[in-house]
């Protein structure tokens, strides 16, 4: 199937979290920032035991949740407590970053 | 019949399995279709829902591709369904917004679903990105002026109202056939 014949994305910037609540083998590291205003939602890449996963958590700006969810409840726990930090991490770097 | 789209990030589920051979199936199918959940779905994002979320807008449905797991590219894009539905077919098709009207308060109750915040303040609950903090900043009070500092209300129902308005969200409550699945792009 032929793309819809949009240009590539190209205005994103990745950020480094630093000092994410973390737990059960889980640590949040970076979020993919879409420097776009009509793409609402940033990645969350993070790291589980210590391996870098290529899969990131879909998150929602406005509504300010992950889009994605662990089966784990443990886990899904830490990302919970997680978000308020992230959350706080990205509107920083919008605040300082006006839209293009 | 109305068309709608989806947008399927890669790496998500409707990336992994393509709709056009199973249909789209709600997370949680043995559910009752209520306004809780309903709005629980909506502004919540609950796993625990009975339905499938669809756009009538195509961007919406590209921006929520284009944010997958993974970032798209022109060899492994994401997706964007087509979907036609029909009246008369087994399954229900609920606008959000006017679902959440049929249950607002009277303008006569001492409790509104409208916010007390300033002009702007419903720009951003619409779009966070850049306005966080008038989102955050005490509200001005009737003179004499004091009081407890505070942000505006936010209800549940004005805040669901908002997040189905910037999808132009529709719900189906049950499962769509494949045969409803017309095409499906891609985006990258």
């Amino acid at each position: 199937m032929a793309s819809a014949g949009f240009a590539p994305i190209t205005h994103t910037q990745r950020i480094e979290l630093k000092a994410i609540p973390s737990g059960q083998g889980l640590e949040f590291v970076e979020a993919e920032l879409f420097l776009r205003p009509e793409i609402p939602f940033a990645i969350i890449f993070y790291s589980d035991n210590g391996i870098r996963q290529e899969d990131g958590m879909r998150m929602d700006l406005d509504k300010q949740i992950f889009l994605d969810h662990f089966e784990d409840q443990a886990r899904e726990d830490i990302a919970t407590a997680a978000a308020p930090a992230i959350l706080d991490q990205i509107f920083d770097f919008f605040e300082t970053h006006p839209p293009l | 019949m109305p068309m709608f789209f989806k947008g399927a990030g890669r790496g998500t589920f409707w990336h992994l399995r393509d709709a056009r051979a199973d249909g789209f199936l709600p997370q949680s199918l043995m559910l009752d279709s209520t306004l809780d959940r309903m709005m629980q779905h909506v502004a919540r994002g609950s796993v625990h829902s009975p339905y499938v979320s669809l756009s009538r807008s195509f961007p919406v449905a590209r921006a929520y591709a284009l944010a997958g797991k993974q970032r798209p590219t022109a060899k492994t894009p994401a997706w964007v369904y087509e979907i036609e539905l029909s009246e008369g077919m087994i399954l229900e098709l609920l606008d959000p917004l006017v679902e959440i009207a049929k249950s607002l308060p009277s303008p006569w109750d001492r409790l509104s679903y409208q916010h007390d915040g300033p002009p702007e303040y419903l720009a951003s609950v619409l779009s966070m990105k850049w306005n966080r903090r008038s989102l955050r900043a005490p509200i001005p009070q009737p003179p004499p002026g004091i009081g407890t500092p505070r942000p505006p209300n936010l209800s549940l129902q004005l805040e669901t109202m908002a997040r189905a308005m910037r999808d132009a969200e529709v719900l189906v409550f049950g499962s769509i056939p494949k045969e409803c699945v017309k095409a499906r792009y891609a985006v990258y």
